[in-house]
């Protein structure tokens, strides 16, 4: 059993938070992704008003730690490049948002 | 980015994304308007039936080809979040709507007569089709179909009231008003659409490079 005071469990909690989620553009893909089943880069795009560049560094971090998954398909001959949510993804935010909740809830409110 | 993350209505705004095309009105006033058309005296069925069996394919192929290259595709799951009470309303209005209906019916003493229940016919179409617009409203949190459910109340007890030399008269004319305002509407949102938002990629273009996140 520990023995750790209300603030050192905030502190413990902030330090636990995962910094892959934590991110706001990731936090903003992620959120997309976990209400949609899937979704394209353009549609991630204007959502999150993230540049091209920005948005494709983060969909490979994001792929990297194996919470969002590419699917390439073709639709009347053309590419379609598809963003889903992994199992692993929605269970790390869903951690995640848990998390949050916790941390803020336990602040005082001034 | 800065604006609190609240998922029930990013989840709205993503479904209202889908639908500020403008092609699911389009789809339903061309339905209405071809029941219309069957209706009537020497109708034609074909164009009802096109719609009926064709309608969703054409609406999925436009959304492929004008609608994705312009905001993305998304798929979305069918169920949505809603809150219990909101749930019970409706059905509480689904019920009430067919319960009053009914209850007239029997308590004018005259539920046998199948003129009544020809002339009465645009009644229960109208609230059938109010429920059919509210759930859409509900669904994508938009006033727009609120507005149709609305109006498709009011046309259903018009056409009810009004006197029609012909049986399916009033019918038809409840379909062919409603489909009319309906394709009105989703013709401006179309336009409007297409002005406003310029093709980004072509039909299905999805890019992914490589390079280090600015966090």
């Amino acid at each position: 059993m520990t023995d750790r005071t209300p603030d050192q469990e905030v502190t413990r909690a902030i330090a636990e938070l995962d910094r892959t989620i934590h991110e706001p553009a990731r936090l903003m893909i992620l959120a997309i992704l976990y209400i949609a089943r899937s979704a394209d880069f353009v549609f991630i795009q204007r959502q999150t008003g993230l540049v091209g560049g920005n948005l494709s560094s983060h969909m490979s971090r994001l792929e990297d730690a194996g919470y969002v998954q590419v699917e390439k398909t073709f639709v009347d001959r053309t590419p379609r490049t598809l963003y889903h949510l992994t199992e692993t993804g929605r269970a790390a935010f869903q951690q995640y948002r848990q998390g949050l909740l916790q941390i803020l809830s336990s602040l005082p409110e001034t | 980015m800065n604006a609190p993350m609240d998922l029930l209505q990013l989840e709205k705004k993503i479904r209202r994304e889908t639908l500020q095309d403008g092609l699911l009105e389009i789809f339903m006033g061309l339905m209405l308007i071809s029941s219309s058309t069957m209706l009537q005296k020497n109708g034609m069925a074909f164009p009802f039936f096109f719609f009926l069996l064709f309608g969703s394919q054409v609406i999925r192929a436009m959304k492929r080809c004008i609608t994705d290259p312009r905001i993305g595709y998304v798929e979305l799951p069918e169920s949505f979040s809603t809150s219990q009470t909101a749930d019970r309303l409706y059905i509480g209005l689904g019920v009430g709507i067919l319960g009053i209906f009914l209850s007239t019916l029997i308590l004018s003493g005259d539920i046998g007569n199948a003129a009544r229940w020809y002339r009465w016919m645009p009644l229960p179409f109208g609230l059938v089709m109010a429920l059919v617009f509210v759930a859409v409203g509900r669904w994508a949190g938009l006033a727009r179909y609120y507005i149709l459910g609305g109006l498709a109340a009011v046309i259903g007890g018009i056409f009810t009231i009004l006197p029609f030399e012909w049986k399916l008269e009033g019918m038809m004319l409840a379909c062919l008003s409603l489909g009319t305002v309906a394709l009105i509407m989703g013709t401006v949102l179309f336009i409007l659409f297409i002005t406003r938002h310029p093709v980004l990629s072509k039909p299905g273009q999805g890019t992914h490079h490589s390079g280090a996140p600015d966090d």
